[in-house]
């Protein structure tokens, strides 16, 4: 007999671990497409900040440094990514799939290169434990879902927080929007859309950077080839189905990673149950939230399309 | 375009991407060298590995199959003006509905088999690119959003169908049963694995490029892409060309699903998609040959050969496998580059006809 309220408690803190790599990633990938970039490459950005992350917080014994690290490599792709997309003009789908394919190799490559070692095995990396504190813990169902996770996911709820000021209160929230949103009437007014663009993408790539960091560093403690697993490509999926907007974003991560913790445990104790179709909802979902963004034209109305100056609309 | 500018077009194209290949694997050599192994053994290695036998061309030319049909399907929709990134989720319709059915309906002869695998699983993508083409014009929601979320549904369907109702006799495996022989795609060179999909991939490239530049139809694909109030304009009914495009693009990606079910590999398999699935790879096979369908052929051949020779070279010249990924994007981005060079110095000939505004 399963006792469903431990069930659910169960699922429900498990389901906060996935969603945080997802999370941190997506709120990364908002303010990219918010200035109008899509940013394809962040499964790849993910692989790589997490080999960073494994391999210098090995080589240090410090995990903020590995996280560090992580953020840093994402940063370049992300980089990378807008100056191709932007100051090359070149098609976002390229540089983005490229990217991808780049930095997942690299992510691979390098570790063999710096470590000298084809997997962790034998590699000891600190770790972001959950901070287990006895009086919190016996609280009733917030003691073993939310109190008592690691310290990255208290930050990324508080950054939750902090982006949504910055993206919805802030004069720079406000550029940002406005350069996706329509980027002549943006530069007529004086902003640069490029300045704008390539904050936006290398502050995305550091996120995706410190999604892949999480998961080394937090989740596994381990690095291997593949070990992203795909997340990179749902950040994308959460990014729309929060509508763009950190908090929703924060709900929709959460959605998502509960219904895949709720799959893996029904796989466990009811394996009868077709739990695979369950996790296609999520996507059904986000499709439903795209069409019904289109209507209240909250997509970013420049997304995918590269910003030429010289056909910039005068008047 | 005149013979003379035609052959100019080819020379200066052919040109173009030697020598991005060039540097290409001269910037890879970097990577190479960083890690102690000497590039040219490498590369060596990667050339023995995909073409060192008979065997080992058999088996670059089966990795090529699926990417040159997934790049066609790429090519057909980003020509005509959708931005088909669903490739992925459209195989593995093809790939679905090639299993189901050659394990439920009853026993046919062969040359009733294949046509109807070939027009269920065309059917299963069609109808899977079908739909956001249809959100698209409907609704204005983006194709390239919804293809890439309509990714995963299928994804997790095979997961379903081949761990559930169609799970292998034994019920261990994550994988269907093997196809009846008559439902499979026959070896066309006894003694090696290279099917008639590879023949089936070839013919499509052949006639969608033929329908885009030989028929008024095609035209209309082509105009649609290439300038959409112009073509508007012109009485072009964009949407429904549009429509056709991204169905017809689904279906071709279905192709390279029915073609590892029934011809690779012989059963729907868990994770038959790899890290780079061949969907995604597709679109890059497209990409590099600015949307070309005979092109295609060659640049799926080219990802076939990394493929197939990285693992080689891991062997030989102690470069690990995931060197292909680096060298892969390389070369995208050297392609690419090079295009847009020629662009910018004015060689409009290079791109001729197939020169894209994007």
């Amino acid at each position: 007999m399963v006792d469903w309220g431990q069930f659910a408690i169960v699922v429900v803190g498990a389901g906060i671990g996935i969603a945080a790599p997802l999370l941190i990633a997506a709120l990364g990938e908002a303010f990219a497409e918010r200035s109008g970039m899509m940013n394809l490459s962040i499964e790849g950005t993910m692989s790589l900040g997490a080999a960073l992350a494994f391999i210098f917080g090995s080589i240090t014994q410090n995990a903020w440094i590995g996280l560090l690290a992580g953020m840093l490599g994402g940063l370049v792709i992300g980089l990378m990514n807008v100056w191709m997309a932007q100051s090359l003009h070149l098609n976002q789908v390229v540089t983005g799939m490229s990217l991808y394919i780049f930095a997942y190799g690299l992510s691979v490559y390098l570790f063999r290169a710096i470590t000298g070692h084809t997997s962790t095995f034998g590699l000891e990396v600190p770790r972001f434990r959950p901070i287990e504190i006895p009086a919190l813990l016996h609280i009733p169902i917030l003691g073993p879902t939310i109190l008592n996770q690691n310290v990255l996911i208290y930050i990324s709820i508080v950054l939750v927080l902090i982006l949504e000021v910055v993206m919805f209160k802030t004069t720079f929230g406000l550029k940002i929007r406005a350069v996706g949103e329509n980027p002549s009437a943006a530069d007529n007014v004086g902003i640069n859309v490029y300045t704008v663009r390539y904050i936006c993408l290398m502050y995305g790539g550091a996120m995706a950077g410190l999604a892949g960091a999480y998961i080394s560093l937090a989740e596994l403690g381990l690095f291997f080839e593949g070990m992203t697993a795909g997340r990179g490509w749902i950040a994308i999926a959460i990014v729309i189905f929060g509508a763009w907007s950190p908090v929703r974003i924060l709900a929709g991560a959460l959605i998502f990673g509960v219904i895949d913790s709720l799959a893996l445990h029904t796989m466990v104790v009811a394996p009868q149950v077709p739990f695979q179709l369950l996790l296609t909802l999520p996507y059904a979902f986000s499709i439903a939230i795209l069409v019904i963004a289109m209507k209240r034209a909250a997509l970013p109305a420049a997304l995918f399309k590269t910003y030429r100056r010289e056909e910039r609309q005068l008047g | 375009m005149a013979l003379g500018e035609r052959v100019r077009h080819y020379v200066g194209v052919t040109f173009s991407v030697a020598l991005s290949l060039l540097v290409g694997f001269g910037l890879s050599s970097i990577f190479i060298l960083a890690i102690g192994s000497n590039p040219l053994t490498a590369y060596y290695t990667l050339l023995q590995g995909a073409f060192g036998s008979a065997q080992s061309i058999s088996e670059t030319l089966i990795k090529s199959i699926p990417l040159i049909f997934t790049g066609l399907a790429a090519a057909v929709a980003f020509k005509s003006n959708v931005n088909n990134i669903g490739e992925e989720g459209q195989l593995y319709m093809g790939a679905i509905a090639t299993a189901v059915v050659a394990l439920s309906v009853p026993v046919l002869p062969a040359f009733l088999f294949l046509p109807l695998l070939l027009c269920v699983s065309f059917l299963a993508g069609a109808f899977w690119a079908g739909i956001p083409a249809f959100l698209k014009i409907r609704f204005g929601a983006d194709e390239m959003l919804t293809t890439l979320l309509m990714n995963w549904i299928p994804f997790y369907i095979v997961s379903y169908i081949v761990s559930g109702p169609f799970q292998e006799k034994d019920k261990i495996r994550p994988q269907t049963d093997f196809l009846p022989d008559v439902a499979r795609l026959p070896a066309f060179v006894a003694g090696y694995r290279v099917h008639l999909g590879l023949v089936l991939a070839i013919v499509a490239c052949v006639l969608v490029y033929v329908f885009l530049w030989k028929t008024s139809l095609g035209f209309e694909f082509r105009a649609t892409g290439a300038n959409l109030p112009a073509a508007r304009g012109m009485g072009i009914k964009v949407n429904r060309r549009m429509m056709q495009a991204m169905i017809l693009s689904g279906g071709i990606a279905a192709l390279a699903g029915l073609s590892e079910v029934a011809g690779t590999v012989g059963a729907l398999k868990l994770g038959s998609s790899n890290i780079l699935g061949y969907g995604y790879a597709g679109i890059l096979v497209a990409l590099v040959t600015n949307l070309h369908p005979l092109g295609v052929i060659l640049s799926g051949l080219f990802f076939g050969i990394l493929i197939v020779g990285s693992e080689s070279m891991q062997r030989g010249a102690d470069v690990p496998i995931a060197m292909v990924y680096i060298i892969e994007a390389i070369m995208v981005m050297t392609i690419i580059t090079s295009q847009l060079l020629m662009r910018k110095l004015g060689f409009k000939w290079l791109t001729g006809d197939n020169s894209q505004s994007s």
